[in-house]
């Protein structure tokens, strides 16, 4: 009895699995539907803990489709992986949809590399920061590394204020805040300041003390920060309580909405480098301001253009594969890419990773508002 | 600046709050005899209420301190009610009660990540004690003195009202012994509940004092100040308020003075090192008796 209930459920089973495998295959994953619409999904993050910058992604990103006449079909994934991984089922299983963007947070990034790898269908990262993510034709990654503009920011400025000195802070357990501090290292030692050491903090890390009384034994004209957003606020916060009038480069993290609100004029002078802010001369980005502007009726913020950059690159690699072409082919579209304009200025592609030359630096004001630094004699 | 006497400063400041949340768990541990996991749920929801009294009410920060606290000790008080009599009145040891406070833990972790939303918010900073001052050739922030000066007041009070006042000295009968104390005139379920809210009470104190020094709070904040002051317990000796002060010190520069000269991801093996070295070689702590020891074994 048990045995032939026992076959009955395997056959079930089978029949239910080989009917899933002929769904999939009839709305195997292509970059348009029947009517001819292309169609670009999405793993949202509005909720879940990036959900402060979730929303600004989104909105991005719907503009984009807007703008460049695609359908964005959105799945939230809460940047939880196993979220992630089961809306990334479900969106490449829809008909038309023949590659997906999303991830903010580099371990759902490295959560879905395999899966985009193994089933062949081109994921678009428009957030994750840790290196060597990318692996074209899959894995493509319009959003910048913040190394690409701390080395030259930092540079800038150990050139422009006259620096002699610095010190540096990382998140030792984090390889990608290791690499960005390794980064403000090397550019400001060549930029002719001291390195006078750096300064290990871990991710969980929420007492800062004994690491600000480190910083300011060395006493140094510069700091650099490269912790997570909420560390870095915090210990440029207790360097000025204590009395450190040097010069503080930190990670852009600490402009976040929700750290510039309740840190407020805590963080003024701190100084952080960043493709984008409203403020930017780049002809592109002021073109995308106005547009979302007059979409949201808000200003974008860093987060809202990375969601537009992305599906930007998304759609022109569905346009340059052609109507009805499937995923493989769209991969190989993106990954031919090798220039495109973007907000953040001329946009050029190696190996799958986005690179730009137009990083802004950026002054928070007295007040707690980040404002463009335009040089030390402006 | 003198960076090693700096860094001592330092390790006072943070090893006073592991230091107030200590004394407040030993209490419950020494007293009540109850092992309670959810007690750092009680720093956490008194630096929550902190916080919303100061970012969205618009309270001073010190009145809505002192309500802090008092959140902190009703809600020591109605776990202790709902939780831990019917296990005492059933005449169940530790084991039960640690049980049972595991669900309570979970649950008003649970409930704590709910009102949160999971995300981190600190004090406003126009609110809430800020800068620092020069003190003896060193440099004291505003918030490192709330915290020593709260390790100063708990351990002076708490060790007085033990020791030299008639409800400290019937909080000690109740913890000895519940039946003898009623027959000596002593009500043994208000003194459980004046115990628990001072449990409570300071647990939230060290909650509020911890926000404020690393300008995070979140749903997760008392659970370090949980297996910290689990050590300053051990380490200083059960039942007794000056060696859990003491212990939470010691943990508290031993931390810092390792991320300075040693490395910063040791800091944490130091402090359960120095948890185990206790536990092995001197499991009644630096103040501990072997009587309060026997206390909590029964």
């Amino acid at each position: 009895m048990v045995s032939k209930l026992a076959r009955r459920t395997a056959a079930l089973t089978m029949a239910a699995a080989l009917a899933t495998t002929s769904l999939a295959a009839c709305s195997s994953a292509g970059g348009s539907d029947s009517n001819g619409a292309t169609k670009i999904g999405l793993i949202a993050a509005e909720q879940g803990p990036f959900a402060f910058a979730g929303a600004s992604y989104l909105k991005g990103a719907e503009l984009a489709a807007e703008l460049e006449d695609v359908e964005l079909v959105v799945e939230e994934g809460s940047e939880d992986p196993a979220k992630s991984i089961t809306a990334f089922n479900k969106l490449t299983g829809q008909e038309g949809v023949g590659q997906v963007v999303c991830c903010v947070s580099s371990a759902v990034a490295g959560a879905m590399k395999p899966l985009a790898t193994s089933k062949k269908v081109p994921l678009v990262v428009y957030g994750a920061t840790t290196p060597d993510l990318e692996d074209p034709p899959f894995v493509l990654r319009p959003a910048l590394l913040p190394q690409q503009g701390i080395a030259p920011v930092s540079a800038r400025l150990v050139k422009e204020l006259g620096i002699t000195s610095a010190v540096h802070v990382t998140a030792s357990d984090n390889d990608g805040l290791v690499a960005q501090s390794e980064a403000a290292r090397t550019s400001t030692e060549a930029a002719g300041a001291k390195d006078l050491g750096t300064v290990k903090t871990l991710v969980a890390d929420t007492d800062f003390s004994g690491a600000v009384t480190e910083i300011l034994s060395k006493d140094a004209d510069m700091v650099t920060v490269y912790t997570l957003g909420e560390a870095a606020a915090t210990i440029t916060k207790a360097l000025r309580e204590k009395g450190y009038d040097g010069v503080i480069l930190a990670n852009n993290a600490v402009a976040t909405a929700p750290l510039l609100k309740s840190f407020g004029k805590t963080l003024a002078d701190t100084y952080y480098s960043v493709e984008y802010t409203p403020a930017s001369s780049i002809p592109a980005a002021a073109e995308f301001t106005k547009a979302y502007e007059e979409k949201y009726d808000e200003k974008p913020d860093l987060f809202a253009s990375q969601g537009y950059v992305a599906v930007k690159y998304a759609a022109q690699g569905a346009s340059e594969a052609g109507d009805g072409a499937d995923a493989a082919k769209i991969a190989d579209a993106l990954a031919g890419i090798a220039e495109m304009d973007s907000p953040w200025g001329p946009l050029t592609f190696e190996d799958g990773q986005g690179t730009s030359e137009d990083f802004q630096v950026v002054q928070i004001d007295d007040a707690g508002v980040p404002q463009l630094w335009t040089g030390a004699g402006a | 600046m003198d960076v090693l006497a700096q860094q001592i400063l330092n390790g006072l400041a943070l090893g006073s709050v592991y230091a107030v949340f200590g004394v407040g768990f030993g209490l419950m541990l020494a007293t009540l005899g109850v092992l309670n996991a959810a007690h750092g749920t009680f720093a956490t929801w008194g630096a929550l209420t902190v916080l919303y009294l100061v970012n969205d009410v618009g309270l001073g920060f010190w009145p809505a301190l002192v309500l802090g606290v008092l959140v902190s000790g009703v809600m020591a008080v109605i776990v202790d009610f709902v939780a831990f009599q019917p296990i005492r009145r059933r005449g169940g040891d530790l084991l039960p009660a640690l049980i049972t406070s595991i669900g309570v833990w979970i649950f008003l972790l649970a409930a704590a990540r709910m009102v949160t939303g999971a995300t981190t918010s600190r004090y406003s900073p126009d609110a809430a004690p800020s800068g620092s001052f020069d003190f003896l050739g060193l440099t004291l922030g505003r918030t490192q003195l709330v915290s020593l000066l709260a390790v100063a007041v708990v351990g002076v009070g708490l060790h007085t009202l033990l020791h030299r006042t008639r409800v400290g000295a019937a909080m000690r009968a109740v913890g000895h012994s519940p039946m003898a104390a009623s027959l000596g005139g002593v009500n043994p379920v208000l003194v459980v509940a004046v115990t628990a809210f001072l449990s409570g009470a300071v647990a939230g104190l060290a909650g509020i004092t911890m926000g404020l020094n690393t300008s995070t709070v979140n749903f997760m904040l008392g659970e370090a100040l949980l297996l910290k002051g689990f050590a300053a317990v051990i380490i200083g000796g059960f039942g007794d308020v000056r060696g859990t002060v003491v212990g939470g010190l010691l943990i508290g520069v031993a931390e810092v003075l390792t991320a300075q000269y040693v490395s910063g991801s040791l800091r944490d093996a130091v402090t359960f090192g120095l948890l185990l070295a206790f536990l092995v070689f001197r499991p009644r702590g630096l103040f501990g008796s072997a009587a309060s020891m026997q206390t909590v074994r029964a």
